[in-house]
């Protein structure tokens, strides 16, 4: 007897994703594939071992392989009896699954057209799954609308963004991406402050919000002016040219993390990190610098972002626990590729108290342990007007026109260094005599 | 699907976060309500509880996939075997806590600093590794069983699964002569 364990589209989870899967199971499991290209065929798998597989009148490791060239088709999960005279395997997954081919046309199946319909892979129900019921259609509506989504999505609706290729950064190209391994650092507040710097030096800037949670509109309490965001644009191929946001700065433009309402979570947990690199680029091109804020941790999403960035600076907070996370700066840098690495741009020390010899610590410790040459001169303090800037929503330096705090200008001395460090050009200063 | 060296990094450093179990689920919830304040919510008051639940959970896991590539025929029941299990929490995940997709990378920065805060040194980029790639499995899984799981197929319950996995996290103290008392202090890593 077969009972259904699980079923769905391979566009949604790939075979190698349904096999690794199946493989930390004990129990005989079968799985049943109907592929785009027409090949039917099954694999049995036990206790991380590939038991058999047939394809089409194919059978052994050659069907196995085979049943990987198609990328679209169904597949149906299933357990059944252990038979009683199980066979040697054909070898363990982990090892099969390393010498599946790279996918592709091949010699002996017709070639794709080159420009193949994106979406045009038609469902068809399996006869055979007596054992799986679908999910109703519309279910229960207490039910939280991601867990619903999952749920109710039929895999071909998950509608994957067009592919596009990730054009490579050219020498002048300036992205920085600001980062921290720990929440609340304060990566919002100084991509606020240190972009608003960099405009009044004359350069011109966009910041690029990536963060749908601790959101930089928000925090200048304008969430309702945003239309179209970044993942808007990555995800759902809106256009870049609505979408960045004028400020009174002439040279600083913002692009906000989302509009209205936010993309459709299943794609958001895709990582599209070509389409992230290519948004990235294109900003790029209309400013001399890109600032992009990030959400907290080193991984996931943050990761993807890193990967399109030319340079990333790290914010470290004067504090016990986010010292001892930071290392995670530093490892998840070395865990890229060395062709998607971004180059440290530098590590600035935020919230400093020196009246706590903790906080002080943090920052003696930051100059022994950090490569000399990454934390910044300056740093930045742990103040109240901050709190006041967050809550009237106006960057520090707007405060108060006529006498801005003076922590205000502490970003300016920052956004010097950071020219510096990317020998971005100043404009030129005449010599001058002093007395006139 | 994981290999020899893999199992072997992952059973040697899991002997040494048994002893220290309760201190590390403390750090590991510190950790992510750190990163993710907002979190916190989807919890319930009942945090110990909730920590115990993990760390069976954990050392379920532990115990499942470290079985001798030679044993491959041998049969577990179905509240024993870790693809039904995982499936059936992912679907709880998703149906009953309602816990956002997104939140899995979370939880996985939270565990790795949490495994590395605790081992120090026995942390070495193998056992990183492992833990990762096991972490990357069991998410899969449970995102998996959120989008395509068979709803009407039996699946493990969580009383069935808990008491599994209480058993394999007390045979493993058993086997490695930790007692409840001599649990190291927890300010001993705060
Ligand atoms: C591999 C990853 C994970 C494992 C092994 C795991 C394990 C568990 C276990 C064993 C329980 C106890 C209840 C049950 O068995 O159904 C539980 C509950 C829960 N988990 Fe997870 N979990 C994982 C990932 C996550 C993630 C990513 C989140 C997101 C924040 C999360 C949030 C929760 C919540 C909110 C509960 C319910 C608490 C309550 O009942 O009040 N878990 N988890
Ligand atoms: N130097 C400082 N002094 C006092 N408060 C600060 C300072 N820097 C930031 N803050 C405050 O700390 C809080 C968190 O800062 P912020 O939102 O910039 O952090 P974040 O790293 O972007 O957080 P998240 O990880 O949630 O995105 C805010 O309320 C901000 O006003
Ligand atoms: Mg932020």
């Amino acid at each position: 007897m077969k009972v259904g364990v699980m079923q769905g589209s391979l566009k949604e989870f790939d075979l190698a994703e349904v096999l690794q899967v199946v493989g930390i199971g004990r129990q005989y499991t079968g799985i049943e594939l109907r592929l785009s290209n027409g090949v039917v065929g099954t694999i049995f798998v036990k206790s991380g071992q590939v038991v058999s597989a047939t394809a089409n009148d194919t059978a052994g490791p050659n069907a196995f392989f085979n049943l990987f060239q198609a990328a679209d088709g169904r597949f149906f999960v299933f357990r059944t009896e252990t038979p009683p005279d199980l066979p040697e395997p054909l070898g363990p997954l982990h090892r099969m699954l390393m010498e599946v081919p790279p996918p592709g046309p091949r010699k002996s199946e017709p070639v794709q057209p080159a420009v193949a319909p994106l979406y045009a892979y038609e469902e068809r129900e399996l006869p055979t799954q007596a054992g799986v019921v679908s999910p109703p259609p519309n279910a229960s509506p207490s039910m939280h609308s991601i867990g619903a989504s999952a749920l109710k999505a039929q895999p071909a609706s998950v509608r994957q963004p067009p592919v596009v290729a990730a054009p490579p950064h050219g020498p002048d190209t300036r992205i920085i991406g600001i980062v921290s391994p720990k929440g609340g650092s304060g990566k919002s507040t100084i991509s606020l402050n240190l972009s608003l710097s960099m405009a009044r030096r004359g350069h011109s800037v966009v910041l690029i919000d990536t963060d749908v949670n601790g959101d930089i509109l928000s925090a200048i309490n304008a969430r309702s002016r945003a239309n179209i965001g970044s993942l808007d644009i990555v995800y759902n191929d809106a256009p870049l040219d609505q979408a960045l946001l004028d400020t009174v700065m002439p040279k600083f433009k913002i692009l906000p993390a989302v509009g209205s309402k936010l993309p459709d979570p299943e794609l958001m947990a895709t990582e599209q990190k070509d389409r992230w690199r290519k948004l990235l680029h294109d900003v790029s091109k209309r400013a001399d610098i890109v600032l992009v804020d990030t959400p907290a941790g080193m991984f996931g999403h943050t990761r993807t972002v890193c990967q399109g960035c030319t340079h990333v600076l790290g914010v470290l907070q004067a504090e016990v626990i986010a010292a001892r996370s930071f290392a995670r700066f530093a490892e998840a840098l070395q865990l890229l590729r060395d062709n998607e690495r971004p180059k440290v741009l530098g590590v600035v020390l935020n919230m400093l108290q020196t009246r706590h010899h903790a906080s002080l610590s943090v920052f003696q410790e930051a100059m022994q342990d950090l490569p000399q040459e990454w934390l910044f001169d300056t740093t930045i303090p742990r103040h109240p007007a901050f709190l006041d800037s967050t809550h009237q929503g106006l960057p520090l330096r707007h405060l108060d026109d006529d006498v801005p705090p003076p922590v205000a200008f502490l970003f300016d001395n920052l956004a010097a260094e950071v020219a510096q460090r990317l020998s971005l050009q100043i404009p030129a200063l005449r010599a001058r005599p002093f007395l006139l | 699907m994981l290999s020899d060296t893999e199992k072997t990094a992952i059973r040697q450093s899991w002997r040494l976060v048994v002893p220290i179990a309760d201190t590390a689920a403390d750090l590991f919830y510190r950790r992510l309500f750190e990163l993710r304040p907002d979190y916190r919510e989807l919890f319930g008051i009942d945090m110990a509880s909730q920590k115990r639940k993990l760390l069976h959970m954990l050392a379920f896991t532990v115990k499942s996939v470290d079985f001798k590539d030679s044993d491959w025929r041998d049969d577990v029941s179905p509240d024993q075997d870790l693809m039904l299990v995982i499936l059936a929490l992912g679907r709880r995940h998703s149906e009953l806590y309602r816990i956002p997709n997104e939140s899995y990378a979370v939880v996985a920065e939270a565990l790795l600093w949490t495994l590395k805060f605790g081992l120090g040194d026995a942390f070495t980029p193998e056992v990183e590794a492992a833990w990762t790639k096991i972490y990357t499995l069991l998410s899969r899984t449970m995102q998996m069983a959120s989008a395509t799981v068979n709803r009407e197929a039996p699946m493990p319950t969580v009383a069935e699964t808990q008491a599994v996995g209480e058993n394999a996290l007390r045979q493993q103290k058993e086997a490695m002569g930790v007692d409840e008392e001599s649990l190291m202090p927890q300010e001993h890593l705060s």
